[in-house]
């Protein structure tokens, strides 16, 4: 079975945010207004924060999504199982169950499960630029980055259809797809010659907020030498 | 009860039930056909691909369309493309919001009343031409009576545009975009080489950067970021070190290894100042430059003359042991280049091109060449020319926006009503409710990118010849129109040379014609993958060429597929053949030692010269605008094409937390003499105007001075885009030389 | 007056009660589609997709002409077809759907996993009239049952997207 993980190298990481709009328009997060932003209702899946990293001048901008957890604190107090992690390590959100209490947001130290307020809502002429393969969130669910799941599924079945196993580059998600400073690297953690594997092993990995044991699946490669 | 129940009773509520069962079966079905009909959140459709070119920059990134049932839904990078391989920036992964903009301009319109509402009139595009090429002919014969501004681009359907307004006797203006060609000037007064210069970033070791938004835009923004990702990590050389030596804390600086706070004319002092240590250290291989030399003596003996640390020291404020560290450094760096910003002045560029060619960059792995052949740009600047409308030295009688870049410049006039106000008629070509919407009285949209044909010359980055050409990958959604079918039914009913001057009837046919030219060129290839590219370029510089194609057709209809042309060949000592043919390096000379300016002491308005002079010695009293402020524009801007993108407005302010603001950098100590917190409200006032921003602090700015994003859009633009303000050029006024401007900060 | 308010209530009781206990009626399809004389050919020539992508197609006019020249017979009307010669839309209504939230893939589940398109849809092969409505109601007890018995996966977020 993999386990899918995720490093971003901050060494190459240029803080440009192509992948912050191609997780947006990926999965169908609705935009804001400069109201609803102010207001800490920004809908986003994946944005820069700034952390103070040791040896650094000046705060780092951290690529932050959801961490895939492998001890992910959401899961524990979702009183529906609508959270959970999945064999693959992915930590997926199913909507139907999500019951809105927001345990899981509080829980989650990262800040990155975001309850939807309102409904989603697109301008009438922008509804088709909306990703099939992605569904809305009604108001009152939580969502969160699932790694692109659905293109590790769309990707499976194009793998077997063509009778061949999935390969590495089969599946990325949508924001190491586009990335410029090939920054981000994706791949399956338990494959010894994966690239992750290799990439996580770097005297310069480390996880955020790793001392709080939720053991993710995010790597961060540190800045400088 | 049964008593009660009569015949007529029984026969009516038989009747009721009766009633209620068809009526309830009505409902039943009207339910059921209303279920069936309910648009449900589609089932996933059939996905197909096409190729298309970004536009939102003059860096021409190969794109992929992704089409679900022949609707455009998501944008990827074109994995054969040189330029972006695969990759895409903010902007151009933000594209597709312009295709779908709620508030894009529905087709062509006359504006009917300019004061108070504005009230437009839809025309049909018969009428529309009719209506404008009517206004052009009366402005023909009058000399600048037609006035056209565009952004700069490069390519067939860019010389179509040139030569149509041309043969209309129209003056012509560009906005200048920040590429590599605006550098190829300053290079050839240093080189003799004509072209632009290509920085082989990838390659480097150590990069000393002169304000070059590295991380940001610079050049072409995609190509960069990879190369600045492999400079940092790649395989084969150590990690690269970056100082970026910037104005301020740039999301290049934050990135660097070393910042140093300068100002671009510190910059230039700073430059030398390293240049003469490399020279008094004896740092450079004289032996490789003496070929080349020219005058290099002389220019040794000025500038370690004027240019000592101590001097460099006390003009720019960086200490005498930083500066030896960095021409130290530079000179040990086993493949250091010297970066600069393309819209650096032109005594910026001349230092650091100088410094390129002391530490021995040119035609080096890591360093600098030139890529010469591609036209050579002499262009009026778009902006200057805005600028001599808004003031009214210039008045056309008719007045063309090929798009808003002009409008969208740091120096462009703040006030755009004043420009209309000195033409006879505005008409604006942009597809968006943006800045020349706002102002024109005719509306002409054009087609957007991926609608389009498209055939342009992406700025220069990569070592080669390209061309991206690729046909529209969806149908047109609004009656907008082709830009080169425009101009023929213009040209035809304008007549005379303005007709004879078109010859295509629509940008396919430019498109077509290109192709041919690059089918009988024999030589290059469609858009091909690394390895591939690789063994063109084996190919043809062993004089073969392999033709990628049976037939002139198969070769377009490869190159369309692909999205581009590609002659990977490259000549890389370009620079040395060009400085051997002029004589060697002609050094810009200094004349006079660096002027030591006390930035805090200079009276900073013209106001407070008069008030200085009046009132000697001056008053103890603090100056009524303290803070120098510089205003830079973030790399998420679009400079040409849609503002309304609320993808790329939710990256404002990123990553301090403030999505969607405009927001004042200022160095914590000055922002505490005032109060201000981290991330407080603050307001800004000027001599001419205040505006309100959110603060943030930032360690290592020059106390006395503060920057200040801007972003274009207006109260007329998208729904969007208006809700981004205020116009902060309001600050300098009309005056861009007033720039960085005197204001004051306090919390509001 | 006052009289017929009683007679009124009971009728609009009637009525949506009638509505509320009876399952959706079935909708009316534009053309009397007799799937059972169609039973030569596979699902998927007319169904496209229903093998190689997600989405089974709904035919339209263009697949019906490729085999009739003319009018099949009295169940299809003169006016219906003449809407299908000159190549107009039919306005079929699509009966079987899964929720939003579902991603359903038909290549996964027929030319991947061989699961027949009866176990679904019904036997099409015995129907004489268009499909009214779903031949077989799909739950997602429905799903798991086949999935626990296939061995396919049972993780929730394998279909719910």
């Amino acid at each position: 079975m993999a386990r899918w993980g995720l490093v971003i190298d901050l060494d190459r990481c240029t803080g440009c945010q192509a992948c912050v709009v191609a997780c947006k328009h990926e999965n169908n997060v609705p935009f804001s207004t400069p109201e609803t932003a102010r207001g800490g209702r920004l809908m986003t899946w994946l944005q820069l924060v700034a952390a103070d990293l040791p040896g650094r001048p000046t705060a780092s901008a951290l690529p932050l999504m959801c961490q895939q957890c492998d001890r992910p604190p959401c899961t524990d107090v979702c009183p529906t199982s609508a959270t959970y992690l999945n064999p693959e390590g992915i930590v997926a959100q199913i909507y139907p169950r999500c019951i809105g209490c927001r345990y899981c947001t509080n829980a989650c130290p990262y800040a990155v499960k975001v309850f939807n307020w309102t409904a989603p809502d697109w301008p009438d002429a922008m509804a088709p630029m909306r990703n099939p393969d992605v569904s809305l969130r009604p108001k009152g669910v939580v969502e969160t980055c699932t790694f692109c799941h659905h293109r590790l599924i769309a990707a499976r079945e194009r793998a077997r259809a063509a009778g061949r196993e999935i390969a590495p580059d089969d599946y990325v998600p949508a924001c190491v797809a586009t990335c410029p400073a090939e920054a981000m690297v994706f791949g399956d953690l338990s494959d010894p010659h994966s690239e992750v594997a290799a990439l996580a092993g770097s005297p310069r990995a480390f996880r955020w907020m790793e001392e709080l044991g939720t053991q993710p699946k995010v790597i961060y490669l540190r800045e400088g030498e | 009860m049964s008593d009660n129940l009569t015949r007529r009773d029984f026969l009516l509520y038989g009747g009721a039930t009766i009633a209620g069962v068809t009526l309830g079966e009505l409902g039943r079905r009207t339910l059921a056909a209303a279920d069936a009909r309910a648009a449900a959140w589609p089932s996933r459709g059939v996905e197909t691909w096409a190729t298309t070119v970004c536009r939102e920059c003059a860096g021409g990134c190969g794109v992929r369309v992704r089409l679900m049932d022949g609707v455009p839904v998501k944008l990827e990078g074109n994995p054969l493309c040189p330029v972006a391989r695969g990759k895409l920036c903010a902007k151009g992964q933000a594209a597709i919001e312009s295709y779908y903009d709620p508030d894009r301009l529905v087709g062509p319109a006359r504006r009917t009343a300019r004061s108070g509402q504005p009230a437009w009139t839809r025309l049909t595009s018969t009428e529309a031409i009719a209506l404008a090429a009517e206004r052009l002919r009366q402005a023909i014969a009058t000399p600048a009576g037609i006035v056209v501004l565009a952004a700069d681009e490069r390519g067939p359907l860019a010389d179509a545009w040139t030569r149509f307004w041309r043969a209309a006797n129209a003056r012509l203006a560009w906005t200048p975009m920040p590429t590599a060609a605006r550098l190829g000037p300053r290079l050839e007064v240093l080189t003799g080489a004509q072209g632009d210069p290509v920085f082989d970033l990838e390659r480097a070791t150590y990069v000393l950067s002169f304000g070059a938004p590295i991380v940001e835009d610079w050049l072409s923004g995609v190509w960069t970021q990879r190369s600045f990702g492999r400079f940092r990590r790649g395989s084969g050389h150590a990690r690269g070190r970056l100082v970026q030596i910037d104005s301020r804390r740039s999301a290049t600086a934050r990135k660097a290894d070393e910042w140093l706070a300068a100002t671009v004319e510190q910059q230039v002092i700073l430059a030398y100042g390293v240049a003469s240590v490399l020279l008094r250290e004896n740092r450079v291989d004289r032996a490789k430059l003496e070929p080349l030399a020219g005058n290099f003596d002389a220019f040794e003996r000025q500038v370690t003359t004027y240019y000592t640390p101590d001097n460099v020291a006390s003009a720019t404020g960086v200490p005498v042991v930083t500066i030896l560290r960095l021409a130290r450094e530079l000179a040990s760096a086993s493949r250091p280049l010297v970066a600069v910003n393309a819209d650096a002045p032109a005594a910026l560029a001349d230092a650091v091109f100088t410094l390129d060619a002391l530490v021995g960059a040119f035609d080096r792995p890591g360093g600098v060449f030139a890529k010469t052949g591609d036209p050579v740009l002499d262009r009026a600047d778009a902006v200057e020319a805005l600028r001599d409308v808004a003031a009214g030295r210039l008045r056309p009688k008719v007045l063309v926006f090929g798009d808003s870049s002009p409008l969208r410049a740091l120096d462009a006039p703040a006030d755009a009503s004043a420009i209309a106000a000195n033409c006879d008629f505005v008409i604006s070509l942009s597809p968006y409710l943006d800045e020349s919407a706002a102002i024109a009285d005719f509306l002409l949209p054009v087609d957007v990118a991926i609608e389009s044909w498209q055939a342009m010359l992406p700025a220069t980055a990569v070592a080669a010849d390209l061309v991206a050409v690729t046909r529209p990958a969806v149908p047109r959604r609004l009656e907008t129109q082709d830009r080169a079918a425009l101009l023929q039914s213009l040209g035809t009913a304008i007549g005379g040379s303005v007709e004879a001057a078109c010859d295509w009837r629509s940008s396919e046919d430019v498109v077509g014609a290109e192709l041919k030219r690059l089918a009988r060129a024999a030589r290059g290839t469609p858009y091909a993958t690394t390895y591939e590219t690789n063994w063109v370029r084996q190919l043809e510089s062993g004089g073969w060429w392999a033709s990628p194609a049976d037939s002139e057709q198969e070769f377009v209809d490869r190159v369309l597929t692909v999205g581009g042309w590609i002659d990977p060949w490259f000549d890389p000592n370009q620079l040395t053949e060009a400085l051997h043919a002029h004589g060697g390096l002609a050094f810009p000379i200094p004349e006079s030692p660096p002027a030591v300016r006390d930035v805090a002491a200079s009276p900073a308005t013209s106001e407070e010269v008069a008030l200085a002079a009046d009132v000697v010695p001056a008053p103890v009293e603090p100056p009524r605008f303290p803070l120098k402020l510089f205003a830079f524009t973030p790399a998420t801007v679009n400079p040409a094409g849609n503002l309304n993108q609320p993808a790329l407005f939710e990256l404002l302010g990123q990553p301090e937390g403030k999505p969607w603001r405009l927001w004042v950098e200022l160095n914590p100590e000055t922002a505490a003499q005032q109060d201000i917190a981290n991330g407080a409200a603050v307001r800004i006032t000027s001599a001419h105007a205040s505006i309100d921003a959110v603060a943030v602090h930032v360690t290592g700015l020059p106390p006395e001075t503060a920057a200040l994003s801007f972003v274009p859009g207006g109260p007329t633009d998208g729904r969007w885009a208006r809700l981004v303000g205020p116009d902060v050029r309001q600050l300098w006024g009309e005056d861009p030389a007033s720039r960085p401007c005197a204001v004051r900060i306090a919390r509001s | 007056m006052r009289r017929l308010v009683p007679p009124v209530l009971v009728a609009l009781a009637v009525a949506g009660l009638w509505i509320l206990a009876l399952p959706a009626a079935p909708v009316d399809q534009p053309i009397a589609f007799n799937h059972a004389r169609h039973a030569a050919v596979a699902c998927a020539v007319c169904h496209r997709g229903a093998e190689t992508a997600a989405r089974a197609g709904i035919p339209q006019s263009n697949v019906c002409t490729r085999c009739h020249a003319t009018a099949p017979d009295r169940s299809v009307s003169a006016r219906a077809w003449s809407d299908v010669a000159a190549g107009r839309p039919i306005a079929w209504r699509q009966v079987t759907q899964v929720p939003e939230h579902v991603m359903f893939s038909h290549r996964r589940h027929t030319s991947l996993a061989q699961l027949a398109c009866a176990s679904c849809h019904g036997d099409a092969a015995a129907r004489v009239t268009p499909f009214g409505a779903p031949a077989t109601r799909i739950a997602m007890t429905t799903c798991l049952s086949c999935h626990t018995r296939e061995g396919a996966s049972e993780d929730c977020a394998a279909c719910h997207r």
